[in-house]
C-alpha cells in the first residue's frame, strides 16, 4: 500500500473524525485491573531500575509474554494435579476457611519474567490452549508442598461468560506459582466440594455475577484442558461451567 | 484544560524522573485507561491489549528516569504506547489464535447485543485497516492528537500522517459501510 502523502489523498481539514472517534471508544478500565496494571509496572521498575536503554521507552517490553507466563501457571497446576486426590481429601477435611483474596496480596512478581527478552522479537507468546506440557519448567517446590488452588483474588464482574474468560486467563498469566497458592486453611470450602468428578481445582477466585457474590473455581481435566465454574458461595452450587 | 493537564504531567514526570514512587504511580494511573485503549484498538483483541498495556506501563516505569522533558510526556507515553501495541501485535502474528480466543458471534436483538455486535465490528473492521494507517487514525480520532502531534510520536513527516489518517478513515467507513462484499449499500465518512 502507498505511503505517498501527495497521491490520492482529499484536502481535508485536520479535523477529528466523531463519528470514528465514537466507534473507537474503549471502556475505562475497571478499578481491580487498573490497580493491578500499575502495581506491577511499579514492581517491575523497582526490581530493575530505570534501565530501559530503548530511546522510545517502548521498544523493550521487559515482561514475558503472556505463553511463557501461562506456562508457568500450567507447571503449577501440574504440581496440584499431581497430588490430586490427597490434596481435595484435605480440604474436604478443612471444610471451612475464608475464601477472601485482596488484589493487594496479589502483586506479581516479575524477578522471573525481568530476565525475559527484552527485544519483544524471541517471545513466542502461546495461547491457554496450544501450551506445552511444561516438562520445561520446573513445579514450584512450594506449589508441591502446599498443593493449594492458586489464588486468583477478586476478579470483579464475572457476569458474562467471555469477560470471566478473559479475567480468568489474565489472572492465570500474572499468576506467580511462587508464592500465589493458597494454602489449604484459606481455601474455600467449594475448592473441595465442586470439582466435578475427574477434575482437580487448580485455582479459586471470587466475583459478582449481576452483582450476587460468586466463587470462582477453575478446574482442570486434564495437562491442558482447564474448565472455569461459577458457583454459590454458600452452597457451592455450579451456576455456570465452560471451557476456559 | 489540555494544556494544564499537560503541565500537571510533565511536572508530576518530573519528579517520578527524579524518583518519586508516588508520582510515577498517579501518572500511570492517570494514563492507563488511554494506554489501554491505544493498544486495545490497534491491536483489535482484549488479552493482548492487556498484555501490551502492562508492557507499555513497565516501559514508562522503567524508563521515567530518563524523561528530560524537551517533548511532553504524553507525546512520549502515546509513543511508547504505540510501540508497545506494535510490538504485541508482532509477537501475536507469529502464535496461532486458539478458537476459543476468537470473538463470540453476537446476536441481534438487544440494544446491548446491538452494541457489543457493534465493537466486534469494529475490531473486526480495524483489522482491515493497514497498521499504520490504524495507529495514525487511531492517535488522531480515539487519542485527539493533532497532526504535528501525531508526527512526533510517530516520527514522520505532518503529511505522511495526514495521508495515512485520509486512507484509514476511508478503509475503515467502507469495512464497517459494506461488511459484505456483495452489498451495495452506500459507505458514510470520507468515501470518495
Amino acid at each position: 500500500v502507498t505511503d505517498d502523502p501527495t497521491t490520492d489523498v482529499p484536502d481535508q481539514p485536520d479535523e477529528r473524525d466523531e463519528h470514528v472517534a465514537e466507534l473507537l471508544e474503549v471502556p475505562p478500565l475497571d478499578d481491580v485491573t487498573r490497580r493491578r496494571l500499575v502495581s506491577r509496572a511499579l514492581e517491575a521498575a523497582g526490581e530493575t531500575g530505570a534501565t530501559d536503554d530503548d530511546e522510545t521507552g517502548a521498544g523493550a517490553p521487559a515482561a514475558a509474554p503472556r505463553g511463557r507466563r501461562i506456562l508457568a501457571v500450567a507447571a503449577g497446576a501440574v504440581a496440584v494435579i499431581a497430588v490430586g486426590a490427597g490434596v481435595i481429601s484435605a480440604l474436604r477435611d478443612d471444610g471451612g476457611g475464608s475464601g477472601s483474596t485482596t488484589v493487594a496480596g496479589r502483586v506479581e512478581d516479575k524477578q522471573a519474567e525481568g530476565a525475559a527478552p527484552s527485544t519483544g522479537d524471541s517471545g513466542e507468546g502461546l495461547g491457554a490452549a496450544e501450551a506445552p506440557a511444561p516438562d520445561t519448567e520446573p513445579a514450584s517446590p512450594r506449589a508441591s508442598a502446599n498443593a493449594g488452588p492458586i489464588d486468583l483474588g477478586d476478579l470483579g464482574d464475572v457476569g458474562d461468560t467471555a469477560r470471566l474468560r478473559a479475567t480468568v486467563r489474565g489472572a492465570l498469566a500474572g499468576a506467580d506459582p511462587q508464592t500465589r497458592y493458597l494454602q489449604d486453611s484459606r481455601a474455600t470450602p467449594c475448592t473441595a466440594a465442586a470439582p466435578p468428578p475427574g477434575t482437580s481445582a487448580v485455582a479459586v477466585g471470587t466475583g459478582r455475577d449481576q452483582g450476587t457474590p460468586v466463587v470462582v473455581l477453575v478446574v482442570a481435566e486434564d495437562l491442558d484442558r482447564f474448565r472455569v465454574l461459577r458457583l454459590d458461595p454458600t452452597t457451592c452450587a455450579v451456576k455456570s461451567d465452560d471451557e476456559l | 484544560v489540555r494544556a494544564d493537564a499537560d503541565d500537571d504531567d510533565n511536572e508530576l514526570a518530573a519528579r517520578a524522573a527524579s524518583g518519586d514512587r508516588r508520582a510515577l504511580e498517579t501518572l500511570l494511573d492517570r494514563h492507563a485507561d488511554r494506554i489501554h485503549a491505544i493498544c486495545r484498538r490497534v491491536l483489535g483483541h482484549p488479552e493482548d491489549a492487556l498484555d501490551a498495556t502492562q508492557e507499555a506501563m513497565i516501559a514508562v516505569a522503567r524508563g521515567i528516569g530518563r524523561f528530560d522533558g524537551r517533548s511532553s510526556f504524553t507525546t512520549w507515553l502515546y509513543r511508547v504506547s504505540t510501540n508497545a501495541a506494535l510490538d504485541e501485535g508482532r509477537r501475536k502474528s507469529r502464535r496461532p489464535v486458539p478458537v476459543e480466543e476468537l470473538p463470540e458471534p453476537a446476536g441481534g436483538g438487544s440494544s446491548v447485543e446491538s452494541r457489543v455486535s457493534s465493537r466486534i465490528d469494529v475490531d473486526t473492521a480495524l483489522q482491515s485497516v493497514p497498521e499504520e494507517f490504524r495507529v495514525a487514525v487511531v492517535l488522531r480520532d480515539l487519542c485527539d492528537l493533532d497532526y504535528a502531534e501525531i508526527a512526533t510520536v510517530l516520527d514522520i513527516p505532518p503529511g505522511t500522517v495526514r495521508s495515512r489518517i485520509a486512507r484509514g478513515r476511508r478503509v475503515l467507513a467502507e469495512v464497517l459501510g459494506n461488511p459484505d462484499p456483495g452489498d451495495e449499500r452506500p459507505t458514510d465518512g470520507d468515501t470518495p
